[in-house]
């Protein structure tokens, strides 16, 4: 554990906020848990845009695409630290402690092809994770009232935005051809399940009917956003950079 | 239940990534657009005549999988480790 928090160049500033005090203690604690939790998430995410980064240059990702991994890496740090102090303001602390990054070591998915594996961890985390998540995050933000809450939500969504960019732009790029496409569009639908399934998971610390005032969707809710992020999105954009079956 | 917007991120997301790097594209990080724009009210982003538009859903994308593809069921799938933020 590192404590206190580091320092950032680009550090995001959080509102006052009153409606923090005006929650029971129940619920500042399962917030709380939440965002430390997700600052974890966060960091670890994070590392493995570092992880990424060299192996797109590699395989002779365009520059735009390098430089959204290099500020991703930087905003994931960013968001690791602001999740962390979100954390310690709900819970009333002072001292701000930074988890650990979560393990986030990349996966193989045992093509044999560089390009391949590349591509489909830029699909998996790019244009499905992170698109998902900039859905989910508009949403939390939409119901958020919490000045702190909405600040953070917002501030997390700009930056998903530009993470769900990155793939989508390494997908329609020179770097990805037709081939590779094809093959790609064979791996997308089960790896829009398994994102799915992780996504729809529980969070194991916020009731059911979430709390909504503070950005947190109920579970109902957060079904049907990632829902319609897969609808709305990711699968109309699978389509618009040609990664179907008949490119 | 509150009633949630659709999704404005299509061409937030998708249009402006792809655009980034396919013909035109100067391939600069001055060509960024500003990700801050989408994420400046719950109205901005949206770009209701394409997201509108006729989409494919994911069992129309199950119904295209080739069913001969060299992929491995689901549960040997590894999932990427941003698959989780919450």
């Amino acid at each position: 554990m590192r404590s206190p928090s580091r320092a950032h160049a680009n550090r995001i500033e959080l509102p006052d906020d009153a409606t923090i005090d005006l929650l029971a203690d129940a619920s500042r604690r399962a917030i709380a848990g939440h965002w430390h939790h997700r600052a974890s998430a966060e960091l670890g995410v994070a590392v493995a845009f570092e992880a990424l980064r060299p192996r797109l240059r590699e395989v002779g990702a365009s520059d735009v695409v390098l430089a959204l991994a290099d500020k991703a890496i930087d905003d994931e740090r960013r968001h690791g630290e602001l999740c962390a102090r979100l954390a310690a303001r709900y819970l009333g602390e002072a001292v701000v402690t930074v988890p650990d990054a979560r393990a986030a070591a990349l996966p193989d998915f045992g093509t044999g092809d560089e390009p391949t594996e590349v591509a489909l961890l830029a699909l998996g985390m790019c244009c499905i994770n992170e698109s998902v998540a900039s859905e989910w995050i508009r949403s939390c933000w939409q119901v958020a009232t919490s000045p702190a809450a909405a600040a953070a939500n917002k501030a997390h969504l700009a930056d998903e935005i530009d993470h769900a960019r990155l793939g989508w732009a390494h997908l329609a790029s020179r770097a990805v051809g037709p081939a590779l496409k094809k093959s790609l569009a064979a791996w997308a639908p089960r790896l829009v399940r398994v994102n799915v399934a992780e996504w729809k998971k529980r969070d194991p610390y916020l009731p059911e009917e979430g709390l909504a005032a503070h950005g947190h969707l109920s579970a109902v809710e957060q079904e049907e956003v990632v829902d319609a992020a897969v609808r709305d999105v990711v699968l109309p954009g699978l389509v618009h950079v040609g990664v179907t079956t008949a490119s | 239940m509150r009633t949630l917007r659709r999704s404005p991120l299509f061409s937030a997301v998708v249009l402006a990534g792809a655009s980034l790097t396919s013909a035109g594209a100067c391939g600069s990080t001055e060509s960024v657009p500003g990700s801050a724009d989408a994420a400046s009210g719950p109205g901005t982003g949206a770009d209701a005549t394409t997201r509108d538009a006729a989409l494919p859903t994911t069992d129309a994308a199950d119904a295209n999988e080739p069913k001969d593809a060299a992929c491995p069921p689901d549960s040997e799938i590894p999932t990427p480790p941003c698959a989780l933020i919450k």
